[in-house]
């Protein structure tokens, strides 16, 4: 006979591990020995073959009779849970309740999170991404300048110098274009000029089309299927002609499915970076200028410190002609992982508005409370309840149910709470997910399927929630000595009301923290809105110019609307004052030669100043009797003499860098501090330029301002003087301060989520302290009506039942004050101009909380003080 | 006294027709080779364990061999409870096929 074979070790755990009733020392022989004969026979192989089988094949034998006795457990166990549903009403359906608020809020919250997490990692090769960013320093004077965009002639270079970046996608990108289809013209965004790349860089899928159409004939362009139907709804526009500003035909040739809403950046039109060159005779190989964004593919091993250094020294060796020059001017570029971008990014040029990665954190923090406090309600109205529960426990343990077997049991009741208030919540919340999407204005939407995929997750929640919910009272209960049950009872504050009152404080503490988050958010937003911001915002219509014909004319329009006489004044500027974001180049007599410095500016016409009311505190205005004004003249604000260390009074002369020359100027005048960026920034240096209409910095923006009256009319006639005027144009305007609380909307939409979490918290919680206090009323009947006929008032008992919770509640405050302190004056920090926390909004967060506790309970405990001791004392 | 289900008559009798060499292998051959179908030891040792708890066979260990894995044999014997619910089962069954019309299947 050959040497034994033994089965290999893994199988027999396996084994063991599935069927451990049926599986001692015996028995693992029997399988050895069958599994011998069979090695003997057919070879090793199938007898490993057999063992496996023999395992599969158990499970169903084994689990079949293990579920008979389990059934009927179960049948027992739910059966006293409907029981103790029924006679404990009330605090079952709190719990329930509050689980399934709980939970709803957790499952709304956590779908944000998650939305706003999984931003661009629908790229398959997304952890590999990365976007180079550019930081320019030192041929500017004092600040450094960091941008999302490129150099284009940079990304030309990056995969021949480094084999490890697979591929480079850069693209240009145009927000504001004009798509004329059959004749209609509409303003479009999302227009993309890409090179070949993208698409090795990116996962973006055509629903139609080739990809490789707009390399192969460079007037192609795809569309995405958003546009498709928005402009072909119904019709293959394969084949159709789209023109672009009134000046280039495109042929579709093909349809993109449409992006992801969880991209940082959006496409609707897609073209070969050639355009670039044809229709703008724009310098795609150049180091001169930025204006390309880069995305690179990176080899799975590369070392992204030593590879920001690498791409750093190609414009020494590629761009600068000389030494000086390369000391002079200092680019470094550095790599964004892409799944980074949407939360942690915040750099110039930005494609979208980015999130914000402490919106995240404040909603994870919000969801786990809300969650907390529900499962708080359920551990300390459990524990209230077993109180009452005694007997039946203490009678399971005389007849012999162990200690392991009431755990189970109070476990399996949690489980099912726990369980019907998921499910409930998960409906609700699919109800729901429309409204809240909307107020988020994402589409947070979520399909069956991609439920599916958070099905662990929900387990794990599941899970979670029952141990929380459950384990305390289960060893609470579990542990009852069932003689002293039986024998005396067992009296509601038997020693584990510290563990009651601990918890409630735990409960209100949060609410109490949230509750002044919101009192603090909606007072910064309040004043952010009333803040004076330097300037009028009433009564200000805007419109962008995009007809480049019309800029030669704009003293023309300017003429034909101030004919009417419901228009009050009328200006040109580049910007608007409510977001000058735009900086350029400026050099100063004092400054060392080779340096420049970067500072805001808006060019503007005479108009601008009183148009807007910006106020000068030297100086004048620009205006037409001074006819240098028109060859450049400056208007500094206060800051940027500060930051030059000028005196307002005195006379000087500066420089503005334009088109490779510099065009001199005089300073005329020192303009008021205004807010001419969001609140959260400092106001910084800015100059004002009045040679309008002079080479690149034509205006963007016509600003009018009107009189009272209906608004609609006014409309009317400024839409037809400007259709007269550019007909090719569609006319569309804004109002100014519709652009100013943009800024804010973030911050709103936090508040406004924030606001209605709260509430939810607070009457959770609220609930949970009516159950408990419904409870110890209902405990206390008889000392009540005892003390009532020794001559206790009524009043005198409310404040005996109501002092309690009053302390517990005072306690909170005392913890959550400080805490809530920490936290909002972090938050603030996030505003260069803030409200000052003051003492008041902490004692009004502390009254309304102590007051929504006391009218939840009052209801309760004036019953129990008012009612007949004859009624609670002849009960026995 | 509650019959016997069909595996435990199958098991109770391979144990008695073994006498003594009534362990978990030749057991499940046995019934293996009865019922013209394949069992699995956790089918086998189901009924087994029953059995044992209701009193009906006994077992005790045996020695160890090296195709075992020096793991010992643990042989089961009938009890006279055991003894009784066979004979029992058989009374039953063949009541119930006394007097029954022929039939064939094909």
């Amino acid at each position: 006979m050959n040497k034994p074979k033994k089965p290999p070790k893994f199988a027999e755990y396996l084994l063991r591990w599935i069927l451990p009733d049926y599986t001692d020392k015996d028995s693992l022989g029997d399988y050895e020995e069958v599994f011998n004969t069979i090695a003997d026979q057919r070879g090793y192989k199938s007898a490993l073959l057999w063992y496996l089988r023999q395992i599969l094949k158990t499970i169903p034998d084994v689990t079949h009779e293990k579920l008979i006795s389990k059934i009927s457990m179960i049948k027992n166990y739910l059966q006293i849970a409907i029981r103790s549903f029924n006679r404990h009403k009330i605090y079952s359906s709190i719990n329930i309740f509050g689980l399934i608020m709980g939970i709803t809020s957790f499952i709304l919250l956590s779908l944000y999170i998650r939305f706003e997490l999984d931003y661009d990692k629908f790229h398959a090769r997304s952890e590999n991404i990365y976007r180079i960013a550019t930081e320019d320093q030192a041929y500017l004077y004092r600040n450094s300048y960091k941008m999302a965009q490129t150099h284009p002639a940079l990304t030309l270079k990056l995969k021949q110098e480094f084999p490890e970046i697979i591929s480079a996608a850069r693209f240009w990108i145009n927000d504001d274009i004009r798509v004329s289809i059959n004749g209609d013209s509409f303003y479009e965004k999302d227009f993309l000029y890409i090179n070949r790349d993208f698409f090795e860089v990116f996962s973006f899928d055509m629903a139609t089309g080739s990809k490789e159409s707009i390399f192969i004939d460079p007037s192609s362009i795809i569309i995405s299927e958003s546009i498709a139907e928005k402009y072909f709804p119904g019709k293959n526009p394969v084949g159709l002609i789209i023109n672009f500003e009134g000046t280039k035909d495109f042929h579709i040739t093909g349809i993109l499915k449409n992006v992801p809403q969880n991209s940082h950046f959006n496409i609707d039109f897609l073209v070969s970076e050639e355009n670039q060159r044809i229709i703008f005779d724009r310098d795609i190989e150049t180091w001169r200028a930025i204006g390309c964004y880069a995305y690179i593919h990176l080899d799975n091993n590369t070392i992204l410190d030593e590879l920001e250094e690498r791409i750093s020294e190609l414009p020494g060796k590629y761009f600068y002609e000389d030494d000086t020059q390369r000391k002079r001017r200092n680019i470094s570029y550095s790599l964004q992982p892409i799944t980074s971008i949407h939360l942690r990014s915040d750099l110039n040029f930005e494609i979208e508005n980015n999130g914000d990665i402490r919106m995240i954190y404040i909603f994870s923090t919000i969801s786990i409370l809300i969650l907390a406090i529900a499962c708080i309600n359920y551990v300390n109205l459990a524990t209230a309840i077993s109180s009452v529960r005694g007997k039946e426990v203490g009678i399971r343990k005389v007849v012999g149910a162990t200690r392991n077997q009431l755990i189970k049991q109070i476990l399996f009741e949690t489980s099912i709470y726990v369980v019907i208030s998921f499910l409930l919540s998960a409906v609700i919340a699919k109800l729901i997910l429309p409204y809240y999407s909307s107020i988020l204005e994402k589409d947070i939407m979520i399909s069956f399927n991609e439920s599916l995929v958070l099905l662990p997750g929900m387990i794990i929640l599941i899970v979670v929630l029952i141990l929380l919910a459950g384990s305390y009272p289960a060893i609470f209960i579990s542990s009852f000595n069932p003689g002293i049950i039986l024998k005396k009872g067992l009296s509601w504050n038997s020693g584990r009301s510290v563990l009651r009152s601990s918890l409630v404080i735990i409960q209100f503490t949060c609410s109490i923290i949230l509750v002044l988050s919101v009192l603090v958010i909606g007072y910064q937003m309040e004043y952010l809105n009333n803040k004076d911001t330097g300037y009028i915002r009433d009564r200000i219509i805007t419109v962008g110019i995009r007809d480049e014909t019309l800029i030669d004319r704009i003293s023309v329009l300017k003429d034909e609307l101030s004919e009417d006489h419901r228009i009050v004044s009328v200006s040109a500027s580049t910007r608007l004052p409510c977001n000058i974001d735009w900086q350029y180049r400026i050099h100063y007599p004092g400054m060392p030669d080779d340096l420049f410095m970067s500072m805001n500016f808006c060019i503007v016409d005479n108009d601008f100043i009183d148009l807007y009311g910006l106020e000068l505190v030297e100086g004048r205005k620009f205006s037409d009797d001074h006819p240098s004004d028109k060859q450049g003249a400056f208007i500094l604000n206060e800051s940027a003499m500060k930051a030059l260390n000028w005196d307002p009074k005195g006379e000087y002369e500066f420089d503005f860098y334009l088109d490779g020359e510099f065009k001199t100027g005089k300073i005329v005048g020192v303009l008021k501090d205004f807010h001419f960026l969001s609140m959260y920034e400092q106001i910084q240096p800015l100059y004002l330029y009045s040679g309008i209409g002079l080479e690149s910095f034509t205006p963007r923006f016509i600003s009018i301002k009107i009189s009272d009256g209906p608004i609609d009319e006014i409309l009317d006639l400024i839409s037809a003087k400007f259709l007269d005027l550019s007909p090719d144009y569609p006319f569309e305007y804004s109002i100014i301060d519709d652009a100013y609380q943009s800024a804010y909307r973030t911050d709103k939409q936090l508040g406004a989520i924030l606001r209605i979490f709260t509430i939810i918290s607070v009457v959770i919680a609220g609930m949970g302290l009516l159950g408990l206090a419904i409870f110890t009323t209902e405990q206390k009947f008889k000392e009540i009506g005892i003390r009532k006929i020794l001559g206790a008032s009524a009043g005198k008992i409310m404040l005996l039942l109501a002092g309690e919770f009053t302390i517990w509640i005072l306690i909170s405050n005392i913890i959550a004050l400080p805490a809530g302190y920490y936290l909002m004056n972090k938050w603030l920090g996030n505003f260069a101009y803030k409200i000052e926390l003051n003492m008041l909004i902490f004692i009004s967060a502390a009254i309304m909380i102590l007051t929504v506790a006391l009218v939840t309970i009052s209801f309760q405990t004036l019953k129990a003080s008012t009612a007949n001791p004859l009624d609670t004392l002849s009960s026995e | 006294m509650k019959l016997l289900s069909r595996a435990e008559e199958l098991v109770l009798l391979a144990i008695w027709r073994l006498q003594d060499n009534a362990y978990c292998v030749p057991i499940r051959e046995q019934v293996q080779d009865v019922s013209g179908k394949e069992w699995t030891f956790g089918a086998i040792y189901i009924p087994l364990h029953r059995l044992e708890k209701k009193g009906f066979v006994d077992s005790f260990m045996g020695n160890a061999t090296a195709e075992r894995g020096g793991r010992s044999k643990r042989y089961y014997k009938v009890k006279k409870r055991g003894l009784q619910a066979l004979a029992e089962i058989k009374k039953v069954e063949k009541a119930m096929w006394d007097g029954i019309p022929e039939f064939s299947i094909e």
